[in-house]
């Protein structure tokens, strides 16, 4: 009994996780058909902006919810306005451009922080179930996730800003001539996309190590959850997140660690064979 | 943007011309009264953490060696090349510091990926490689000789003192990779002395950050000691989810790789507190020689240098030790230098006696086993001059001078 | 006529250098030039692909990777590189026409065909990894985990397994394959499949209105790019003498989409310029340590981006046109009929 109940919490830990830095890339890459190689090094970068402000004597919880994505937001504007806003439309020429942009950050990072960097940890102790025992900040991230993809649903379908983003997203030129400024929009959206990136690094700081190069491990999965899932935007890659993740984490659990890896990539491949235009054409009808 | 354009290519073109001009052209006309060695790491990249130190410590050897007037009356130069972190560089690197720049040895190449790529390279052009990082063992190779200890030089004293003192069950999660394999395998060698019993092999690939199952696993298993061999950033979120879940303090960790990337310094000591490990060398050692070193380290690299820690210090001690061979050999020549490290060189380091052993070409050297406490290490027990494996007689340069595959321990 | 002068003049180039370059270059030039063209080969085949067929093979690095360790495998059970060199071209192709059966019987888009290659070329590299136990072994030849496959024999003469070919030997060798990959997939691309491939990538739909088996060329298509990937994962094991999983790995398959879109994408003199110099950059900065690698290496990109979108051989294809019309009035292009 209790290995099933720690079994379900390895799985909904796993979706969570996905959801969490895919959150970003759904903004960019399903919006605006950006793709931002930089994506890990957003998440970098939050993660290092709340260790700084903690260290800086900052309230752990301030510097994770509110440092983090107001700092990483306006770098994602700064790369915005000088970088993105020439090569919209232009997706190879963006690819090179992030990818460019990556190896900058890391190496920035690296000249300025160095190789190693004091951690924070956020003490909230652990529950006890049976034999195992479950640390309740992680508890805590499937909560705060949750919360954020049901905020972002509702900002996206209730709010004045959600309908002209998703207008700007289905035909740029008509919702132009309804007097929308697509190229605000778009400047918008990538620097709340980045903002959520930077939140999910700052959340993760606790429980990962945060590294000049943490961003690698993040990046790939984050692109397929995104892409498997398709043009709905929060709901297409929260339905490919509840997929791959438990796929992982169960896999993980009872084989080894390097088929649930693999066992991940080959269901997005299945998964974009049968749905060509990703899961959410299910219920979209394809875009 | 036309003429920006021209004038970036214009730029560019002037830019590469000279840069392959430079690179066709880079010839070391270094002045005869110098000699020069080559530091090989990693000083980008991922795997930066363990090149930037081990870097630093052959700097601060070639300045030593330097401030006593050199070696046989020549200035050593340190040339150093950044790997990068791409395996790919290694073999080229090695090429152009034995072609181009004259090098007479090569020190470097910590991962093992990036080992036995440049080995052969060395091999080829009869270059002496000092292998500076703590490695499985296993490897006896005439033209290579390792300085810092092998397999059995820590895992043996380690799980002897863990058996006897923490329990009888051990779990071991490692990365998966070559030399944590090998690693487990010591593990199974010396459940079967001691009688204890390895309760299951874990490994999990480098890129990993969600441990949630990985340590349902161990508390299922229910082990008296956790053996760790994980590296690299991701594996700084296991021990960060193990003290989240409340395990630190419920089952001990022994290791000997943590701390060789500095995690105790990153990790907060409520996560870190009471690992246990075992190296040659551990910045904390009180001995007056290393306050010696440490002086020194610091007057190269200021007061926050990185911590230099037994995987890294192999840059020091290799330097110092192939200095001690050219003045015994009397002169730089490849065999010569083997020759004399063959005869056994003592050398009292920081780290204590460090003898050279001639039939496996490694090191016999002191082990310390050290446990954390708030970001500082403490001696438990020190282990004097352990031997290097003869791997049942086959680890022998003597008797198998063309050996250059790794060798197994047997169970 | 002028055409071909012009597109001859690339390749032509080429074997100048291939065959004057032993005498003027030094031993570790022409050892490091021969790994870059190498690379250079294996990044043509994705010009190919993506260039002329439309394919977004962002998992590029799979055929090469495959090329690389079949060689490696090869010529250390046979002791000849000859055959080894055959199995590392043909194996890639067999296990493109497998994915591409997969792939193209489906209408994916763009984006979409280039994450499932990625995903491809990554679990070859989650699979790779972890071959370090003694089990996984072919033939001789265990596969050896991270640290790969080591202590390769380079090329030799074919006939004769024990004479291996010198620097300069391999050096010429692996200029003169680039310029004989070169010259083949520009014919291939001007020739009547050629056409309908570039048709394909302008436009599936009409492509298949018109009666072509759009799925077919691109099997093709693919294949040959296979080919290609793979020849140049050969020529490099050989040259470098070890493989390891990192040819499979995310930056391996970055640099090859690196280069052709920094090259010119639709072109093939580009990518193999823009490889050449990169892997240069890449080099000089390892071994002059200044700042940061990283930094310096992506600040140049982003730059490279913001000033040369298209690319370096559209953009030097346009200075020459601007320079030579001016000056000497021959190049002047015809005067379009009304």
């Amino acid at each position: 009994m209790d290995q099933f109940v720690i079994l379900c919490f390895a799985v909904v830990n796993s979706i969570a996780l996905l959801a969490l830095i895919s959150l970003g890339l759904t903004a960019i890459f399903g919006m605006m058909r950006v793709i931002n190689f930089a994506h890990g090094e957003f998440i970098m970068l939050g993660g290092y902006a709340t260790v700084i402000a903690n260290h800086a004597g900052v309230d752990l919880w301030l510097s994770m919810l509110v440092v983090s994505p107001l700092v990483v937001g306006l770098i994602g504007a700064v790369v915005e306005r000088l970088i993105i806003r020439r090569l919209y439309g232009h997706l190879v020429t963006t690819m090179l451009a992030t990818w460019g942009l990556s190896l900058f950050l890391i190496g920035a990072v690296t000249a300025i922080f160095g190789n190693t960097t004091l951690g924070v940890s956020a003490s909230l102790g652990n529950i006890a179930i049976g034999a195992y025992s479950i640390s309740a900040y992680q508890l805590f991230l499937i909560a705060i996730t949750a919360l954020l993809v049901v905020f972002s649903l509702l900002a996206l379908h209730w709010t004045k800003y959600g309908l002209i983003a998703r207008a700007a997203m289905q035909n740029a030129e008509l919702a132009a001539t309804l007097g929308v400024d697509c190229d605000r929009v778009y400047a918008t959206t990538f620097i709340i996309g980045a903002a959520a990136s930077g939140l999910a690094g700052a959340l993760l700081a606790p429980i990962s190590g945060v590294l000049p190069h943490m961003g690698a491990a993040y990046v790939a999965r984050a692109f397929v959850t995104v892409i498997s899932g398709g043009g709905a935007l929060i709901t297409g890659f929260l339905s490919a997140a509840t997929i791959l993740g438990p796929v992982e984490a169960l896999l993980s659990y009872f084989a080894t660690p390097v088929v649930g890896q693999a066992s991940l990539l080959l269901l997005a491949v299945i998964i974009l064979r049968l749905f060509p235009t990703g899961l959410s054409s299910l219920w979209t009808g394809g875009r | 943007m036309k003429l920006s354009r021209r004038t970036f290519l214009g730029a560019s073109a002037a830019i590469s011309g000279a840069s392959i001009a430079g690179a066709l052209s880079g010839r070391a006309w270094g002045a005869s009264d110098s000699v020069a060695i080559a530091s090989l790491h990693d000083l980008s990249g991922p795997l930066d953490i363990y090149g930037v130190p081990s870097n630093l410590c052959m700097k601060v050897a070639v300045e030593e060696i330097n401030a006593a007037g050199g070696l046989l009356g020549k200035k050593v130069e340190l040339k150093v090349y950044d790997g990068q972190s791409d395996i790919n560089k290694y073999p080229q690197y090695a090429q152009k510091a034995v072609l181009n720049d004259r090098i007479v040895m090569v020190q470097g190449a910590l991962s093992g990926a990036a080992r036995e790529a440049t080995r052969p390279v060395l091999r080829k052009h009869k270059i002496p490689f000092i292998y500076g990082s703590f490695y499985e063992g296993g490897l006896c190779e005439k033209n290579t000789f390792c300085v810092n200890t092998g397999g059995n030089q820590q895992v043996v004293p380690l799980l002897e003192w863990s058996f006897k003192n923490l329990g009888k069950k051990l779990y071991y999660i490692a990365s998966d990779y070559n030399a944590p394999r090998n690693f487990g395998i010591w593990n199974h060698v010396m459940a079967k002395r001691e009688g204890g019993q390895v309760l299951a092999d874990d490994y999990y690939p480098l890129d990993v950050t969600d441990f949630t199952a990985a340590i349902a696993k161990i508390q299922a298993a229910k082990p008296d000691i956790v053996h760790s061999c994980l590296v690299g950033g991701p594996a700084m979120s296991f021990y960060r989810q193990w003290a989240a879940a409340g395990m630190l303090n419920k089952i001990p960790i022994i290791s000997i790789v943590f701390a060789a990337g500095n995690e105790h310094a990153v990790l907060a000591p409520e996560e870190t507190d009471g690992v246990i490990v075992a190296y040659n060398y551990f910045q904390e050692l009180d001995t007056p020689k290393n306050k010696e070193f440490l002086a020194k380290v610091e007057a190269v690299a200021g007061k926050n240098h990185p911590y230099i820690n037994g995987e890294v210090f192999g840059g020091y001690s290799g330097v110092m030790l192939w200095a001690e061979a050219v003045k015994r050999a009397g002169s730089f020549e490849r065999d010569a230098v083997l020759a004399a490290l063959e005869s056994g060189i003592r050398w009292e380091g920081p780290a204590g006696v460090m003898t050279t052993d001639g039939p496996t070409h490694n090191t016999m050297q002191d082990v310390h086993i050290i446990k954390v406490k708030n970001r500082v290490w403490n001696l438990i027990e020190k282990k004097e001059q352990i031997a290097p494996d003869t791997y049942g007689g086959r680890c022998n340069v003597f008797t198998n001078p063309h050996q250059t595959e790794f060798l197994m321990p047997q169970i | 006529m002028l055409r071909h002068i012009k597109h001859a003049l690339f390749p032509f180039a080429l074997v100048l250098v291939a065959l004057t370059g032993p005498f003027v270059l030094e031993p570790f030039d022409l050892v490091n030039l021969s790994a870059f063209s190498a690379m250079a080969i294996a990044a043509l085949g994705l010009a190919f692909a993506w260039g002329t067929l439309g394919i977004l093979n962002l998992g590029h690095s799979v055929f090469f990777g495959i090329g690389a360790y079949a060689y490696a495998i090869a010529v250390s059970n046979f002791g000849d590189s000859t055959l080894a060199v055959l199995i590392g071209t043909m194996l890639p192709v067999v296990f493109s026409l497998v994915l591409g059966s997969c792939l193209f019987f489906s209408r994916l888009g763009d984006v979409y065909l280039g994450v499932i290659t990625l995903c491809v070329t990554l679990i070859f590299y989650s699979f790779m990894t972890s071959t370090a136990d003694p089990w996984f072994h072919i033939g001789r030849v265990p596969l050896g985990g991270f640290n790969g496959v080591t202590a390769i024999p380079s090329l030799n003469m074919p006939a004769n397994p024990q004479a291996s070919l010198s620097t300069e030997a391999t050096f010429s060798i692996c200029l003169l394959a680039l310029a004989g990959a070169h010259v083949l997939l520009s014919l291939v691309r001007s020739s009547d499949a050629g056409r309908i491939m570039t048709a394909i990538r302008e436009s599936e739909l009409r492509s298949e209105l018109l009666g072509y088996d759009i799925r077919f060329y691109k099997l093709v298509g693919f294949a040959l790019s296979a080919a290609i990937a793979g020849f140049g994962g050969t020529l490099y094991t050989a040259m470098m003498g070890f493989v390891s999983p990192s040819v499979f790995d995310l930056p391996q398959a970055s640099q090859f989409v690196l280069w052709v879109i920094a090259g010119g994408l639709g072109t093939f003199v580009g990518p193999v310029v823009a490889s050449f110099a990169f892997q240069l950059l890449s080099s000089q900065l390892g071994a002059n340590q200044v700042f940061n690698t990283e930094l310096i290496f992506g600040a140049t990109i982003v730059l490279f981006v913001l000033l040369a979108p298209q690319g370096l051989q559209p953009m030097i294809a346009r200075i020459a046109n601007l320079k030579l019309t001016y000056r000497f009035g021959i190049f002047r292009p015809k005067e379009k009929a009304a």
